[in-house]
């Protein structure tokens, strides 16, 4: 029971690492520049909070980019190639029953 | 009776497209001004091409692996091990188109290339100790669907024409491409204004207060576009809790989950302490006369979310009300305990496979297709 709940344990570890990189400021895989990251985030809502800093406009043109298709084309492909491949188990599941 | 005659020369008789004999060349841009009309497509061609030749194949390689189990679910006969099966995505290609542009518009199809791709299987024994190795992957080449193409882009054979080869093929003199052809109709995916990637956007919305009982209406918008360089971002979002609490909303799978902070930081690097996160937070702060205006914020902070997140912990995990969290171990298990549904996409994708009993072994590799329209 003990190996079992070791294994839980480094299951539940790599998780954590798979929603850190995947999820949470995706922009780095370096672990301490996601950290600097968080800083600089909580930083920006303190000043928003003490007033030192005024709300981004939102309709400020440097606050916007554009969306490109090639883009948006790319980053859909790639969400249909993950569900595809998640779908294969699914379909692999009856043989072995 | 005074009608002028009409200049035999500079006449275009009537021909179908096919016909290009006698096409007066005087009508044609010049190689110059052609140029010069594809500057009107430029952003969509080449934001199309980047996606040809660099993004699909970054985005192939930055997929989740999947890995199947005989038994996905914690049986009582786990203690066994049978053998993983890996599956991931390889070499994914796009054919040339078969059809011109002109033909799918007249036929009413879209203008699409199909796709290729390995489909990699590897048996993954976690006894072996050399279970990286790859000599027992097993290569599929498999079709994934069409994909629709935009005219005049680095497989379109449109893209290297000049004006004259360009009305030989049916198409306009001045055509720039940049769009698809869906059905036989030009579609057109338009340009979307987003936020800013990469930059902690402050923001101010009553919408944010909703999102439970503490919430202010602050919080700190991070839209993050994904290192790998195939484009694809997310979205977090800092928000500020009265009481000085910060939780960081995430989404997967269009499902959006909200994290303290302080876990999410400790779980970052080993052996962060509260203290080190009060004097880089602090740290940060210009002016001198700041440091004091900041520092009850990020006292709260600190101190707020081991509280608050050992509450967390009591509410939802009632077996072990005394459950500490506080190193970068116990807040890693206690994020992967709390998103294990959500992250095994195994358990969750296989139950809604229903009608898969009629396939048999044989055509189980060419069933798995996914269609894009």
């Amino acid at each position: 029971m003990k190996f079992i709940l070791l294994l839980n344990r480094l299951l539940y570890l790599e998780l954590a690492d798979m929603l850190l990189d995947r999820y949470i400021l995706t922009h780095t895989n370096d672990n301490k520049s996601k950290l600097h990251a968080c800083y600089l985030s909580i930083h920006k809502l303190h000043s928003l909070k003490l007033g030192l800093c005024k709300p981004d406009s939102t309709d400020a043109l440097s606050m916007q980019e554009i969306l490109m298709p090639g883009h948006l084309l790319n980053s859909f492909m790639k969400e249909k190639l993950q569900e595809s491949l998640a779908s294969i188990p699914g379909k692999y599941n009856f043989i072995f029953d | 009776m005074n009608m002028t005659p009409e200049p035999t020369s500079t006449r275009i008789p009537q021909k179908t497209f096919r016909d290009t004999g006698s096409y007066n060349p005087g009508h044609l841009p010049t190689h110059e001004q052609h140029e010069r009309y594809k500057y009107f497509g430029k952003a969509h061609v080449e934001s199309f091409n980047f996606m040809l030749n660099a993004g699909l194949m970054r985005a192939v390689e930055d997929l989740q692996p999947i890995y199947f189990n005989r038994s996905p679910n914690d049986d009582d006969d786990s203690n066994e091990h049978f053998p993983e099966l890996k599956f991931w995505f390889e070499n994914l290609t796009l054919a040339a188109p078969t059809m011109s542009p002109a033909e799918c518009r007249i036929r009413g199809v879209n203008y699409a290339s199909s796709m290729t791709a390995d489909l990699c299987v590897q048996l993954v024994n976690y006894d072996d100790s050399d279970c990286s190795m790859d000599s027992n992957v097993f290569r599929m080449r498999r079709k994934l669907g069409s994909m629709p193409l935009m005219v005049m882009c680095d497989l379109c054979p449109l893209s290297k024409c000049s004006p004259s080869k360009l009305v030989q093929k049916g198409e306009d003199s001045c055509e720039f491409g940049g769009y698809f052809i869906i059905n036989g109709a030009e579609r057109l995916i338009r340009l979307l204004q987003v936020p800013r990637r990469n930059f902690p956007l402050g923001l101010q919305r009553s919408s944010f207060q909703k999102r439970g009982n503490t919430y202010s209406d602050l919080g700190v918008m991070f839209r993050s576009a994904r290192y790998s360089g195939c484009q694809t971002t997310t979205t977090n979002v800092f928000h500020y809790l009265e009481g000085g609490m910060v939780t960081i909303r995430l989404a997967i799978r269009k499902q959006e989950f909200l994290v303290p902070a302080y876990i999410v930081m400790k779980c970052l690097l080993p052996g962060l302490t509260d203290e080190q996160i009060y004097n880089d937070l602090l740290s940060l702060c210009r002016l001198p006369e700041h440091v004091e205006m900041f520092r009850p914020y990020i006292l709260l902070l600190t101190q707020m979310c081991s509280v608050s997140a050992a509450g967390t912990i009591e509410e939802t995990n009632t077996s072990s009300s005394n459950f500490q969290i506080n190193t970068q171990e116990e807040c890693k298990f206690y994020l992967g305990s709390r998103f294990r549904l959500i992250l095994q996409q195994t358990n969750a994708i296989s139950s809604d496979t229903t009608d898969i009993g009629k396939l048999d072994r044989r055509n189980l590799l060419d069933e798995i297709y996914f269609i894009t329209q």
